[in-house]
């Protein structure tokens, strides 16, 4: 029996034309993932890349590993000036696939991985979370958060992110970041000294905006910290 | 029926983007069982290597309404209370303190490596107070003093222990204290020449400065340099 996706939250998708006139593709999700059964997603579970066209015709463009702490990390993309045509008048989705591989494992526990073409080799079942899709095949699809941005960029020539204020809200250290651009995802990074910096376990990254603000969440540590803001690959 | 199609992924490469990083923060927690508090001003702006402001500098979370900031100017003080979460309320001029009736806590740079007062009102019964500062962090300096009396930041995020090169005779390092301030004199025997820091009339070991605070030095001649390591180093 076919096990699917359910629950997708904060799909952030952003798509620009880099300088040199290629496609430019950023898609995450802020989580929990879950599939059909309400468990969260696996990590390395498959996420897909989809392109429905303006007579609905869907293209799978990419399936990706890409479920960690059950979200999907930024994923970014690159699509030759020479291909861009095919993806004219038409809109990007984010698909979670289901790969538990329930022959091997009842519990749901494997995934299946991919076959030699890169595809996966189990599919049970795929759900759209792209714009306005609230449900598909039965099965419950989140409302993506934010939509497709569209800009002109240089990515040779991203800006430096800059830290414009820390909050200490309990718990939490929360930063805000100008100077973000949206086909980027930016994360936060602290350590306790100015050597040895990491991505506090448990945390993500957030896409960037265009002439907006981003705030970024990490745990507060006692004693001294420090704190840099990096764009991803 | 949706069609859902694959293709090959061979058009597609993942985005070279430059990672970039913003400047490190840094974020010091200050632990305090004095009512009135020496603290660094170990950080420039977040946004550039200029002073930081006053109002930027100390964050308002686990302080008291009332608790007071005082920057001393070389003759004189400016002052700020914290009402309504934000450092605005000037002390009144022609108080017992001689307190002067400041520019807003936005527009007053306070120089790297410098130190202000923090005091707590006497509403604030906590035994230990934590509260937090931050800013651009930079590679500390040593500190060269000048003439007269000034407040000298630790620099470091962690507990300091200082060095001073070329004292002057009568130089003195007073840390805060609630009671009667603790004094090292630098003196110098008229016969041999040789110096050495005394408190209460012995020889002594210069203090460690517990990170996020400071102290005054004041000299009798300007050319001293304070240098600061973390104990052990």
């Amino acid at each position: 029996m076919k096990k699917t996706i359910a629950v997708l939250f904060a799909l952030l998708i952003a798509s620009v034309f880099a300088g040199k006139d290629d496609l430019l593709i950023l898609f995450s999700t802020q989580g929990p993932d879950k599939y059909a059964d309400g468990s969260v997603v696996l990590d390395n579970e498959c996420y897909a890349l989809v392109w429905t066209a303006a007579d609905g015709t869907q293209t799978q463009v990419l399936a990706v590993p890409a479920a960690k702490d059950g979200k999907c990390v930024p994923v970014f993309f690159e699509i030759d000036e020479a291909d861009i045509a095919k993806y004219q008048g038409g809109t990007w989705g984010v698909f979670l696939l289901d790969t538990r591989d329930f022959a091997k494992d009842p519990a749901g526990k494997t995934l299946a991985g991919f076959d030699d073409k890169g595809n996966p080799k189990v599919v049970n079942v795929k759900a759209a979370v792209a714009d306005g899709v609230a449900s598909e095949s039965g099965f419950e699809s989140a409302v993506a958060k934010s939509g497709v941005e569209a800009g002109s960029y240089d990515l040779g020539n991203v800006p430096r992110p800059e830290v414009a204020g820390i909050q200490i809200i309990g718990a939490k250290v929360v930063v805000t970041v100008k100077n973000t651009v949206p086909f980027v995802g930016y994360t936060l990074q602290s350590g306790n000294d100015v050597k040895n910096f990491a991505v506090p376990e448990g945390t993500g990254s957030v896409a960037g905006k265009i002439g907006d603000e981003i705030k970024l969440v990490t745990p507060k540590k006692d004693g001294a910290q420090f704190f840099k803001v990096s764009t991803i690959k | 029926m949706k069609k859902l199609l694959s293709f090959a992924v061979a058009s597609l490469a993942v985005a070279a983007v430059a990672d970039t990083y913003s400047p490190t923060i840094g974020v010091t927690e200050v632990t305090t069982t004095l009512r009135n508090t020496i603290v660094a001003v170990p950080f420039t702006s977040l946004s550039s290597d200029a002073n930081i402001s006053a109002n930027d500098l100390v964050k308002t979370a686990n302080l008291a309404e009332g608790t007071a900031l005082y920057i001393f100017n070389g003759t004189s003080y400016s002052a700020w209370v914290l009402e309504n979460g934000a450092w605005n309320g000037a002390i009144p001029a022609n108080t017992a303190t001689g307190v002067g009736t400041p520019t807003a806590a936005t527009a007053t740079p306070l120089a790297k490596g410098s130190a202000i007062w923090l005091s707590r009102p006497a509403s604030d019964t906590a035994e230990s107070k934590t509260f937090y500062i931050y800013g651009k962090w930079s590679n500390p300096s040593s500190f060269t003093v000048a003439a007269g009396s000034q407040l000298v930041a630790n620099p470091l995020q962690t507990t300091a222990t200082l060095s001073v090169a070329n004292p002057a005779a009568g130089d003195e390092i007073i840390t805060a204290s609630d009671d009667v301030p603790v004094r090292y004199v630098y003196r110098v025997n008229s016969k041999t020449q040789v110096g050495q820091w005394r408190k209460d009339n012995a020889q002594a070991t210069l203090p460690t400065i517990p990170a996020g605070q400071g102290f005054w030095y004041v000299a009798a001649s300007a050319g001293a340099t304070i240098s600061f390591a973390a104990p052990g180093n």
